[in-house]
């Protein structure tokens, strides 16, 4: 460092005067440089190290290992890392006390330096993984839009007006574009001129008892691409049946109509929800090889990342976050089998499928990696299929488990535990990257009594609808959670307590259009609200009391209604 | 406006020299880098118009303490902020004897807080 100190600043200073960068902007890249570089630090002080414990005498290393610490314990707090800086700061004492005398006899004081490494070592990992995450989640953050992009276009086709007028409000408040059609008449020259996402389609009309799939079929005929058509009728037989799938219809709903169900085919057929690729992380030391293996399943649609260093696994890890990891058995510097140890010593790893690629064919090696928690043994040389086949069973069995863990069952939303999480993530990333973030807490208002007057699987229905709702209209970014029975818990990322009431009072208003049917009639529902904000408040505890406070603000003040800490104060007249 | 003053910084550490030397450009001050204490006192005797010195303490060769005896010496009566990795008193008692004005904790409000102590020392 003493040499290098003179060239470094003739850097700095080049790159200070003619960079056009926001200062911002130069410090967040500083920053992630300085955390890029801490694995060197690291590497030099663990060299200082083990030259110490070679010639305990030797007090040039003891020195150049304390003036390393003590720069680390300087450097680190000032760039945001500060559990870093105390573990250097600690471990600086400790050799501090070394150079001294003070300790030189003690034989623990060398076991307690050692810990006091290990403790850095660990704290480094630690920052720098979540430093990584934090970028990862500020990059997937898109800049403004709080409601979804552009709306879809669907057409509703039936002759029942009083029906076409509900289903099209419905429909709408769920963030669809809806053009009603009463007649036949019109609708060839409408898709002509605009071709919807979808057509929602009654069977019969005054022209005939399949009229309606007649002209679906002309309309299929004539489109540039295959049309989404979702048949609604009375009729339950066979052969309607039949002559809407021959018409080229892609559901089939019967009359009187679940909005849910009809809903969710609406969702299915126009959404663009693909299925997201399995991410493997492929380790293997060989470059040729991992890079066949990256290929064979990209192939197979599959999102890979190589790595070639076993050291640098845990960045990627963090990184590109795999649900599978192909490792190879045996590599430089690293065993595979240690490596799975590390990877499994990570909570979030804990249960990441791994599966070797060997060209071992001992049994007894192999047990060994299966009993440290490798889940397949594949020996090289490896046919494609083999691979394939062994990656997509694990990965999708890993994705199901996971859904298993996380989710709410009913309705698809995070569960209770995992929103909590979310939570706290949220509050972390926001303390470390200075963020802000809101979070609502929603409850149905009267459901008991819903339960009571319609049964409970409208009361299912009913949540479900309210869970779908609050997935059209949030951001991909936002976390949905089912807290409890009837309540929702949202976390809007990177939004202000105005922003999110807008959200919020938005999707109320929509949610109280919403007529919900059962056998005793259609009946209207509404939601309460309370949203508290970071960084008013400051953990996870007191944001959830807030919220939760101004729900019951909001249900004290007549329900149906969204308050915040400031329409409260603010608005006297609630 | 009067213009800011010309500061002289001086870390051995280059990544918070650069952090020091951004966030206090972007203050409005023309800023000296170095990265040593020889550094600083080159650049010292190189711009007479300097009017605070910001010096880590604990480096290499030349340290913050030698640095700022030797400024003082020369009979200039600029303000010197000392950086330290840690409170300690002992080397409180140092900083003070050898005729620094203030000490500057290297903790995680740095960043955010260095231009507010310049000013202030400038202030003084």
């Amino acid at each position: 460092m003493r040499t290098d100190a003179k060239k470094e600043t003739k850097a700095v200073r080049g790159e200070g005067s003619g960079s056009k960068e926001s200062p911002r902007a130069r410090l967040r890249a500083l920053r992630d440089k300085y955390i890029r570089s801490l694995p060197d630090a690291l590497g030099r002080i663990e060299a200082h190290w083990s030259r110490v414990l070679e010639d305990k005498s030797n007090r040039d290393e003891a020195r150049a290992l304390h003036s390393m610490l003590h720069t680390l314990a300087g450097s680190a707090p000032s760039f945001g890392f500060s559990e870093v800086g105390e573990a250097a700061r600690s471990a600086e004492i400790l050799v501090r006390n070394l150079l001294d005398g003070a300790d030189s006899q003690d034989s623990d004081a060398w076991e307690r330096i050692e810990a006091g490494l290990d403790a850095l070592l660990a704290a480094s990992i630690t920052s720098r993984c979540e430093e990584l995450a934090r970028r990862r989640f500020e990059e997937s953050v898109p800049d403004i839009p709080i409601i979804r992009a552009e709306p879809k276009l669907v057409f509703i086709v039936d002759d029942d007006v009083c029906l076409l007028q509900n289903l099209a409000v419905q429909i709408a408040c769920f963030g669809y574009e809806v053009r009603t059609f009463s007649g036949l008449a019109d609708l060839e020259a409408s898709v002509a001129k605009s071709q919807p996402s979808a057509i929602i389609m009654d069977l019969m009309f005054p022209e005939g008892k399949i009229a309606g799939a007649d002209a679906i079929a002309a309309l299929q005929r004539n489109a540039m691409r295959h049309i989404p058509v979702i048949f609604i009728s009375q009729r339950d037989d066979f052969t309607a049946r039949l002559m809407s799938v021959r018409a080229g219809g892609d559901a089939y709903l019967t009359k009187p109509l679940h909005i849910c169900s009809l809903l969710e085919k609406l969702d299915q057929l126009t959404g663009d929800r693909e299925a997201d690729p399995y991410r493997i992380l492929i380790m293997d030391d060989d470059p040729e090889l991992s890079r066949f293996y990256a290929l064979t399943l990209e192939q197979y649609g599959m999102r890979t990342r190589v790595v070639n260093d076993p050291l640098q696994i845990i960045e990627h890890l963090v990184d590109f976050h795999p649900e599978l990891i192909l490792m190879d058995m045996y590599m430089e510097g690293c065993h595979g089998d240690e490596l799975a140890k590390i990877i499994r010593q990570m909570e979030a790893y804990v249960s990441i499928p791994i599966v070797y690629l060997s060209a071992e064919t001992r049994k007894d090696r192999q047990l060994r990696a299966l009993r440290i928690g490798a889940d397949d043994f594949l020996t090289k040389p490896i046919k494609p299929e083999h691979l394939i086949s062994s990656v997509t069973i694990r990965a999708e069995r890993m994705r199901i488990i996971r859904s298993f863990m996380e989710q709410d069952s009913l309705t698809g939303l995070l569960n209770h535990t995992k929103t909590k999480e979310q939570l706290d993530l949220a509050v972390l990333r926001a303390r470390r990257g200075g963020g802000r973030f809101c979070f609502a807490m929603i409850d149905i208002d009267g459901f008991k009594s819903i339960n009571d007057t319609h049964g409970h699987l409208t009361g299912d229905r009913v949540i479900v609808i309210l869970s779908r709702l609050l997935q059209q209209r949030l951001r991909k970014t936002d976390v949905i959670g089912r807290y409890g029975g009837e309540e929702f818990a949202v976390i809007l990322m990177d939004t202000d307590e105005e922003q999110a009431y807008r959200v919020m009072d938005e999707i109320r208003k929509s949610f109280e259009q919403i007529r919900h049917e059962s056998d005793s009639g259609r009946f209207p529902v509404t939601f309460s609200c309370g949203i508290s904000s970071y960084p008013a408040f400051r953990d996870s505890l007191s944001l959830n009391k807030e919220a939760d406070r101004l729900l019951y603000e909001a249900k004290r003040n007549g329900r149906n209604r969204v308050i915040t800490w400031k329409n409260l104060e603010g608005g006297e007249g609630l | 406006m009067e213009a800011k003053p010309r500061l002289l910084v001086v870390d051995d550490d280059p990544f918070v020299l650069e952090m020091l030397v951004i966030v206090l450009e972007e203050e409005g001050y023309a800023v000296e880098a170095a990265g040593s204490g020889g550094d600083a006192l080159e650049a010292f005797g190189r711009h007479p118009d300097i009017g605070l010195v910001l010096t880590d303490m604990n480096m290499p060769g030349m340290d913050g303490l030698e640095l700022t005896r030797e400024i003082r010496r020369r009979g200039a009566d600029v303000p010197i902020l000392l950086l330290t990795a840690h409170e300690d008193g002992e080397l409180v008692r140092r900083a003070t004897e050898s005729g620094a004005n203030r000490r500057l904790v290297k903790d995680e409000d740095l960043m955010d807080r260095i231009a507010d102590e310049v000013a202030g020392a400038l202030r003084a």
